[in-house]
């Protein structure tokens, strides 16, 4: 009997977990895939020191919880990682395993894959189980994001997928919650180290993350003039919101690359996004896809971004804008004037 | 095979180094020793048993941290991050620690509890609470109900 067969697994990244929360993320997703597979969704976590993690994640929807703990696992280390997870995963025979789509993960998932002799897609922005089948369908851009591909690997298992942070919503934190957990054995460590940590420093971003902002103002080329990204940066402050940019823009200098929205940048589901002078290619849609309202501004009227858009004005950014901003800093002033009587 | 247990997103024992969310143990003599399940709003770690002296006489009946059995005179004490059940000469028979992180506890249970046989069933230390000498029938692996137990989602 094999009675783990068929889980929907994620792999849990659970660095900087307070701003990190594409484990969460997957964890929702992983769900709803097990509910229509009839299966169960489980966490694999290695790492040392990792109670409270195993707790979050059961608090978060995990129903079940394989963990390996290590000193040796104590850093995220790709070769003893990979050693480690397609240990379980050959124990366990997960039917899926789901892996965050950051720095590490996009560099750890393939080495799996590999080592697993499986399908992997990377990137994916969205993930379901095909009824009649019963495999996972993933949707990831393809050819620099001018197509969208639905991608399904029939006969390998598990099927893998990576998704970047901020592509599906975390499920509330259920303190109720209650899971089984199967610690398993360490495996045998490859000997020898394949790098050092020297030090460690975490690099302080400026603001609200892009992932975390409620309101976003995206800008295209069609504001690559300084003064026009003046009055987007004006616009931000005004509605106290952040600043992000395709990459066309990016690639001119007008903001840094972390600040970049889309298929290889950041994915934002802010409440509202401003999309200004951006054409609306796949690979940008990709990363707004889940605003709740999406403002476009474009001289085009038949840019593709007016499709994803719940509000479209077609028109020009040199008129448009700064009276755009006049207005905001005439309703701000008369709020500020109420305020203080 | 790789042992399962029952884990709360809320409040969990340590018990070889690992979560649990409870803990029971029997020993010879009417011995038992039982950490309660917390659920959320609980925040004091809950026991139960009858301990019994390294020469087997019974030193203390607790239920529910309620000291029923104490005809030594034991007293529990409570304090910042937890209780130690102290004797008149102000020795720990045992104790719990809580610690907080992010939206859960976890609790260290320190002591060394013995049977009427005056066998160490239980000791606790800094990875939490060890099972010392098992009765014949406890078994490392699980067993077929148990394995249907764990995977009862299927």
């Amino acid at each position: 009997m094999d009675p783990s067969r068929g889980e929907v697994w994620v792999f849990a990244d659970y660095r900087d977990y307070d701003r990190n929360r594409v484990t969460l993320e997957l964890i929702a997703k992983a769900r709803e895939l097990a509910e229509r597979l009839s299966s169960r969704c489980a966490v694999a976590i290695l790492g040392w020191g990792i109670a409270p993690y195993v707790m979050e994640y059961i608090a978060h929807g995990a129903q079940a919880v394989y963990v390996m703990e290590a000193p040796q696992l104590g850093l995220f280390r790709n070769r003893i990682f990979t050693e480690a997870l397609c240990h379980m995963v050959r124990t366990y025979k997960p039917e899926i395993l789901l892996v965050g789509g950051t720095d590490f993960g996009r560099e750890f998932a393939p080495r799996v894959a590999k080592r697993l002799n499986t399908g992997l897609s990377s990137d994916c922005v969205g993930l379901e189980i095909d009824e009649r089948t019963g495999f996972m369908l993933q949707t990831t851009p393809a050819f620099g994001g001018r197509l969208s591909a639905q991608v399904i690997t029939p006969e390998r298992r598990p099927q893998m997928a990576t998704v970047r942070p901020g592509v599906f919503k975390e499920r509330p934190h259920d303190q109720e919650a209650t899971a089984p957990v199967i610690y398993l054995e360490p495996v045998e460590f490859p000997q020898g180290q394949d790098m050092e940590l020297l030090f460690e420093e975490v690099l302080q971003e400026d603001g609200i993350r892009l992932e975390d902002a409620q309101v976003v103002i995206s800008a295209g080329l069609g504001v690559g003039n300084p003064e026009r990204f003046k009055l987007v940066s004006r616009l931000a402050g005004l509605l106290g919101g952040q600043v992000g940019g395709t990459r066309p823009l990016i690639n001119k200098g007008f903001l840094p690359e972390e600040r970049m929205i889309g298929q290889t940048g950041h994915t934002v589901k802010p409440k509202i996004l401003i999309s200004l002078g951006t054409s609306g290619a796949l690979q940008y849609a990709a990363g707004i896809q889940n605003s709740e309202f999406i403002m476009a501004l474009d001289r085009n009227p038949d840019a593709p971004i007016f499709k994803h858009a719940d509000l479209g004005i077609v028109g020009n950014l040199e008129e448009i804008l700064p009276k755009l901003v006049r207005a905001l800093e005439g309703i701000c002033r008369k709020d500020e004037e109420v305020a203080h009587g | 095979m790789d042992k399962f247990r029952t884990v709360s997103a809320y409040h969990n024992y340590l018990v070889d180094g690992k979560l649990q969310a409870e803990l029971s143990a029997k020993g010879a003599g009417g011995f038992f020793f039982q950490a309660h399940r917390l659920h959320p709003g609980e925040r004091i770690p809950l026991i139960s048993g009858r301990f019994f002296d390294h020469r087997g006489q019974l030193l203390l009946e607790v239920h529910r941290n309620l000291l029923t059995g104490n005809p030594h005179g034991f007293s529990l004490l409570e304090m910042r991050e937890g209780w130690a059940i102290m004797s008149t000469a102000l020795e720990a028979l045992v104790s719990a620690q809580v610690l907080e992180f992010q939206k859960g506890l976890l609790s260290i249970i320190r002591g060394t509890l013995f049977d009427a046989c005056g066998c160490k069933v239980i000791f606790g230390d800094d990875l939490g609470l060890h099972q010392a000498c098992k009765p014949q029938n406890q078994r490392v692996a699980l067993s077929a109900p148990e394995l249907e137990a764990a995977f009862a989602w299927r």
